[in-house]
Parts: structure tokens; sequence; C-alpha cells
């Protein structure tokens, strides 16, 4: 696809300026009405900024679903070289446009106008001598200073080459490429057969010898007069190159000297074996001959005769593979009915490419009764023709380090998802990698991955399923809960701030957790949720509260994170189904005015500790069970007395008796001690 | 076995225990006579008397004691004769004496078992209502709860009322 001619420069005029910016990290001003749509990538738009000492930038706003390389950018500030953007600071903001959080990347503003301003960017018409001189060489100079840091660019193409300031080319920069995905916006041309044939988020992790192809590819259009994919799709573009090599199909009809159609025959080559090495441009730059090299994959294979499939003709098993996804309900006749056998067998006799075709059928028929079988047998067809190149599965076409960030996108962009769940549960992706010649860096550990993702999916607990898949294949990945719509939240922190936040706005959820976060948070920072896992994820809502309230007290504790008064106020809203969890109202009523004394001083740690006193707990519960019994005598004694008064006539009776009886004893003895002494003191009877 | 045995060795026990008044009560005959004549009205209460604390007989049995003792006292005193406790029992004047005991102790066991059992109902009202109030305090402080006439759930919550 031809790029469009490049953004002519002016400069942000002040004047249009309200004045209105916001600050990164407190001292850089980021002006949201001075666009620099030259230094734009994509969807990815540029603003101006200006530092605490005047010096001016741009600033890269992120998008949420394209998540930028976060996980480099450290060792991209390290990398000396004056050819690359220089990095000056990174960080969430809060951006007025849309009034929400974006991840922002500041650079210096030294980029000049873009090399092709002015130009058919798609064929520069530039004098080679002064192109391998200048911006060839500079780009060589980043490509080293990368490969020191263990990075590749993934974005080497003529719209991303500024001049630096300088007519001449001498000071071309290289433009930046951490504001998205790795590959993500490489034109077609510039990625190699199966990197093009991904979707842009789905190519994953450039690998260094994508960066030689595109240097290829970008010299090519520096010094080429016409432009030979005018008005091609990227279809078409990728159909040419594999039709008849990424070689042939650049340079086509252009004239380019000896040299450097010996460096384009190199560096294009569509076999990454063959492929030219860094030292190998090298040599050739110092005017050496480079050696020819011998390569261990199997040659592009041709048939004898072409399979018609779709209505039309293939000769070659990698463009079938291909073209198969896209028609899978015809796939499933031409394999059932053994025609692509049939055509692998007489036409093409390679014996690994058949013995990949009967393990693919053997997977496919695995679950031969499921809706997406036709799906699944297309897509293992696919693997089995054209092992080199990405997966392909319904409309999505990726390689294993590439599946996070698309279903990342997926997800955050609301898409049909059920694909991806398909993917990771199907094992296309394991038959991949098994017939994969060769494995670049980090696809095993990507392959394994996605398996583990087959076992977290079918957990149903919480903090299992598919968002943790999703931040488990996409570490660098914000938070994508429809909570945190407005922020960008990257670690506990981030969350907690985000809490704070919203805490004052109408709008705020009724709850701070979901399937999402929960996920994000047992992924990138497990300590924070981990023990409290089993309160969280009960049924009971004062356990729920408990476990959450203790989690975002640890957050803030281990963090240091100072006071937080507009979240105290709206957890403390929600712990009267805690404080009930205490039988006796007294220490209700207690833990009550502690909490209204302490609930707007911003400290959830301090209302943590009115709730983790498990002793206390225990202790009226015990005195609850106690007085229970005690209300049970009470009852029965109720019962029983008033039985006996209402029932019993007689009641008291034989108390009244017995009383008479000692009355009368007492009185009886009186009587007669008081006649004996009358009578022994008479000396005869009374009577 | 053990039982017929025990049976048997307790009526003997009576058979000697009886002999033995019998011969008493015949070797003291002027006592027996003063007795048996004074103390009549309480044995025909203990023989009517159904209760089980034979609380009546103990009463009236006390007072017409008193009675009597001044008439046996005398006995005692003028050289315990057959001749002179026939005389004693003879005087009208002496048996309304003695009756006269066992009617005061009537009286005391008719008046004071009357004002004892109303103080007891008075006490037993109070009691009613110390307790509800209690409960009430208990309830209180405690909750509805705590009376065990609501479900409770496990860790002793009213079960419906409880958010889950």
């Amino acid at each position: 696809m031809p790029q469009a001619p490049a953004e002519v420069r002016k400069d942000a005029s002040p004047a249009a300026s309200s004045g209105n910016y916001v600050l990164l990290k407190g001292e850089i001003k980021i002006f949201p009405d001075r666009s620099l749509p030259w230094y734009d990538r994509g969807i990815i738009r540029a603003f101006q900024t200006v530092g605490s000492s005047g010096d001016k930038g741009f600033a890269l706003i992120c998008e949420k679903n394209i998540t930028p390389q976060t996980e480099i950018i450290h060792k991209y500030a390290g990398i000396i070289t004056p050819h690359l953007p220089k990095l000056v600071a990174c960080g969430v903001v809060e951006w007025p446009v849309d009034s929400k959080e974006h991840f922002v990347i500041v650079y210096e503003d030294k980029l000049g106008n873009p090399v092709a301003m002015g130009k058919n960017p798609a064929a520069l018409g530039l004098k080679p001598e002064l192109v391998v001189s200048t911006i060839f060489r500079n780009i060589l100079d980043v490509m080293r200073a990368m490969r020191d840091k263990g990075l590749t660019h993934g974005s080497i193409n003529v719209g991303n080459i500024f001049d630096g300031g300088s007519t001449t080319f001498e000071n071309t920069i290289l433009g930046e490429m951490l504001s998205t995905p790795s590959g993500f916006l490489q034109p077609a041309l510039y990625e190699t057969i199966p990197r093009a044939l991904c979707l842009p988020l789905g190519r994953g992790m450039a690998e260094f010898s994508d960066d030689v192809y595109a240097l290829g590819v970008t010299l090519a259009t520096l010094l080429r007069t016409g432009d030979s994919v005018e008005g091609l799709s990227d279809d078409e573009i990728i159909a040419g190159k594999m039709d008849i090599g990424s070689f042939n199909f650049i340079v086509e009809k252009s004239r380019f000297p000896a040299p450097i159609l010996e460096f384009l025959r190199g560096t294009l080559n569509d076999d990454p074996d063959l492929r030219w090495t860094f030292d190998d441009i090298v040599v050739w730059a110092e005017g050496r001959r480079v050696s020819v090299k011998q390569s261990g994959a199997p040659a592009l294979l041709k048939a004898s005769r072409p399979l018609d499939f779709a209505r039309s003709k293939f000769l070659k098993p990698q463009v079938l593979g291909a073209a198969l996804p896209k028609d899978a309900a015809l796939a499933v006749p031409l394999v059932e009915k053994g025609e692509l056998y049939l055509w692998l067998n007489r036409s093409l006799q390679d014996k690994e490419l058949e013995a990949r075709y009967e393990n693919g059928l053997i997977e496919a028929k695995k679950d031969a009764g499921s809706s997406n079988y036709a799906d699944r047998l297309a897509s293992m067809m696919a693997i089995a023709l054209a092992p080199e190149s990405p997966i392909f599965y319904k409309n999505i076409r990726f390689t294993a380090t590439g599946f996070g960030a698309l279903l990342a996108d997926a997800v955050c962009t609301k898409k049909e998802i059920s694909p991806y769940v398909d993917v990771i549960q199907s094992g296309i992706v394991a038959f991949w990698n098994k017939c994969a010649f060769a494995q670049s860096v980090g696809m095993g550990d990507a392959v394994n991955r996605i398996g583990n993702c087959s076992r977290l999916l079918s957990q149903s607990l919480i903090g299992y399923g598919l968002e943790r898949c999703i931040y488990y294949l996409s570490p660098m990945s914000p938070c994508l809960s429809e909570k945190l719509d407005g922020f960008y939240v990257r670690t506990a922190e981030d969350y907690i701030n985000a809490l704070e936040k919203m805490s004052t706005s109408k709008g705020r959820p009724e709850w701070f957790l979901d399937r999402h976060i929960i996920a994000f948070l047992a992924i990138r920072d497990k300590s924070v949720i981990e023990p409290f896992f089993a309160d969280i994820g009960s049924p009971d809502k004062h356990r729920q509260r408990h476990g959450v309230l203790k989690m975002l007290a640890t957050i803030q504790r281990r963090d240091k994170i100072g006071a937080l008064p507009g979240l105290s106020l709206w957890i403390s809203g929600m712990l009267d189904i805690l404080i009930d969890r205490f039988h006796d109202r007294e220490k209700r009523k207690i833990i009550r005015e502690q909490l209204d004394k302490i609930k707007g001083q911003g400290g959830i740690d301090r209302i943590a500790s009115l709730f983790n006193n498990y002793d206390e707990l225990q202790t009226d519960m015990r005195y609850y069970s106690e007085v229970m019994r005690q209300y049970q005598v009470l009852r029965k004694e109720h019962v029983m007395l008033e039985n006996e008064l209402t029932t019993n006539n007689r009641y008291g009776i034989e108390a009244g008796r017995q009383t008479a009886a000692l009355v009368s004893g007492a009185i009886a003895a009186i009587v007669v001690a008081i006649y004996l002494i009358f009578s022994l003191s008479a000396g005869k009877g009374v009577f | 076995m053990a039982k017929k045995k025990s049976t048997s060795s307790n009526s003997f026990k009576k058979n000697v225990l009886l002999s033995s008044m019998f011969v008493t009560a015949i070797a003291l005959l002027p006592t027996t006579l003063i007795l048996f004549i004074g103390m009549m009205p309480t044995l025909v209460i203990r023989l009517t008397e159904r209760s089980k604390q034979k609380t009546r007989v103990m009463t009236v049995g006390f007072m017409n004691f008193a009675g009597c003792f001044p008439f046996w006292f005398k006995l005692m005193q003028g050289g315990h004769t057959f001749d002179l406790a026939v005389k004693l029992v003879s005087d009208p004047f002496n048996i309304v004496l003695m009756y006269g005991g066992a009617l005061v102790g009537y009286m005391i066991e008719w008046g004071l078992s009357g004002i004892v059992a109303g103080m007891m109902v008075q006490k037993g009202r109070r009691r009613l209502e110390a307790i509800k109030k209690s409960q009430e305090e208990l309830i209180e402080r405690w909750g509805r709860e705590v009376s065990g006439d609501i479900p409770l759930d496990i860790h002793g919550f009213p079960m419906e009322s409880r958010e889950k």
C-alpha cells in the first residue's frame, strides 16, 4: 500500500495556543492544542512539550488498546546515538481531550523534517552516494547501538526517518518505536512475508533480521525513482512477494548500481538464514565482498500442477496455506475428499510436508464434532503447508509472541473474542510450534504461555479465566477493566490512585473489583491480592469487603502511598457489614465511633486494623454463646414460673405450711420451756 | 432375690420396732394413756393428712404436745400412776386444754400458710418481671438473634436479614 505524502511541517504557533497544558511528572508541560502531525505515529498523535528549562520536545499520546513497549523503555534510554530521538520522560497523564488517562512518551524535538517531506514516500529518487554516506550510515549506527542493548527497532521505514534539521541528511534521525508494539506501524512492504501476513498487532517482537529486511526496503525506496507498488493493497504486496520473492518484487524494473543490488539481494532474501546479518552489512559498507551463505531451511516448494481452491489456482503450498483459513468451509471438503493429499503427494512429493499434513489432520480431528471444526482444520492445514507463516485462525493472523497484544486489543475494543478462546483451547499454537523450522527468540516461551492459558481458561475461580490470560500473555498491557475506563493502570499503586480519583465522582462504581482487576493484580502484583483470594472470592459479602479492605491497606502500606481520604471515606461507607459481625452492640458502637474518627484521615491501614483483631471477634463470639445460653435459662425459668403461677392455685401453700410447722415447733418449745421454768421454780404443777 | 431379702429385712425391723413400742407403751401405760387421749387431734390429722411432707401433722402436733405436756408433767410428778392418768384425762377442762393446743396449732397452720403463699406469689410475679427485663436487656445489647427465635447461620447471625 503506498504511503501518504508526509505531513508538511509547520511550527506550532504559540498564538494559536490557549496556554492550557498538562504536566507530566510535575515539570514537563504538554500542550493539547499544539499538535505536531509530522511526528504522529499512525493513530498515536504527537503534541508539543516544554520542559522545566524551556527545552522543546514532543509527546506521543499512547492508546490503551495499543500497548507501548514500556518493558524496553529503560534500555532505550540507555542507547547512546545521536540518530535516535532522545527519550526525555514517560508516564501517565490525564489527557484533557478525552478526559482519560494516557501513557505518554516524551522525546527531544530535534528530529527536523521527515526525509520524505514533500516527496513521494514510496520512491524518493535520492542519489545512492548521498544515501549510503548519510542516511544509511546513520541507520546502521542506530542498529548497532540497539543491537548492543539487545533491542530491535521494528519500525525502520522511509516515513520514520527525519533529516535532523539538515538538508544534507548528515544528521538524519530514525524515528521512535516505543509508542506501539513492535512492527505495529510498519507498512507491509517493509515487513518480511511471515510478519506481513500477520495483523499489525499480532506480529510480535521484531528480530534483528526483520530490521535488516526493512533496511533493504528502505534503501530501495530512498533510491528508486518509480513506485513499483503504487495502487497495490497490502494483500497484493504480500502475494507479489510470495509469488516472485521480495527482492524481485521490490527491485522490479528499478535501476540500481551493482553494489546496491548486491546489498538488496542480501537483505531482501526471504530465507532468514540466507539474509544478511549486521556484520555482513558492515562488510558490504566497507566495500568488501560478503561471503555466500548456505540455507539450513528447505527450499520454497512449488507444485508441478496447480490446485483449484475457492476459484483460484495455487502452485505454492505457502500461498495456499494463507488462503485456506479465509474459506474454511471450502477447506473441509478439500481435505476430507483427499484432494489436498493427492496434490501434495503427486505434485509436491515432499515427505516432511506430508508428515505435517497427517499430523495436522490428526490434531484437527481430535474434536471433529465441534462447531469450529472447519476453522481448526483450515488453520492446521495452513500450518502444515506453510510452517514458516504465522498462525491463521478465522480472521486473526499472528505469531505466538504477538498473540497477547492482539488479545488485549480485542478485549479493549470489544471485538469478538471467541476466536482467541478457540486458539487457546485448540492446540493450534502447539502444533505450529511443533512444525516450525526454527525458533526465534522468545517464541518457545510465548508458546508455553499460550499453552498454560488453556489451564487458566478452564478454571472458573476468581482471578482466572480469559482475563488472566490477557495479562499473562500481554505483560505490559494496562488493566482493561470497564471500572477503570478513564484510567491507565499499570501497577497496584496506579490502581489505588485511580480509586482515590474516582472516589468523589458521582459515577464511581459500586465495587472496587471485577474479574479484570483481580486477574490484573494476580499477574502483575500477586503479593497484594493472593493472600486475600479466599476472602475476595467468598460468596459472603462481609468476607469480600474485609478482603478488599486488607488488600487496599496492603498496597497503601507497601507502596508508602500518602493519605487517601476519598477512598477511605468510600470504603468506610461499606463497612457496616463488617461492624455488624460483632454480636455485641456496645462493641459495634465503639468501633463505629473509632471509624468515624479516622475515616476522613486517609489511612486505610488504620481502618483495616479495626477489623483485623481476631481475638476480639473470638471473645465476642464466646460471650455471645454464653449470653444465648443464659437467655434460654431465663426463658425456661420464666415459662416454668409463669406456668406455676397461672395453673397452680396452691402455689406457695406448701412453703407456708413448712413455715407454720417451724413456727409451731418454736412456739411449742417456748410454751414447754416456760411451763417447766414456772413449775420447777414453784415446786408444783401449774394446773 | 436381693430385693425380696431387703423387703423382708425391712418388715422384720418394722415388726421389732412396733413390738418395742408396744412393750414400752404397756410399760409406761399412764403416759401412753395421757398422750393417746391428749394427742388424739394429731392422730386424726395424721390419718387424714395426704400431703407428703406431713407438715400439718407437725404444726398441729407440736402445739398439741405443748397442750399435753403440763398434764404429763403432772402425771410424772404425781408418781406416774394409772389412776392419776385416768383422773387427768377424765377431766373435761384438761381435755379442752390439750385439744386447745391442737386448735392453736391448726390456726397457726391455716394462717401462716396463707400469708406465706401470698408472699410467694408476689415474689414469683416480681421474678417474672425481672426475667423479662433481663431478656430485653440482652436483646438490646446482643440483638434479637440472642433469643434463638429466628433462624441463624453458623456464625449466629439472622439468616434472612444478612446480605449474601
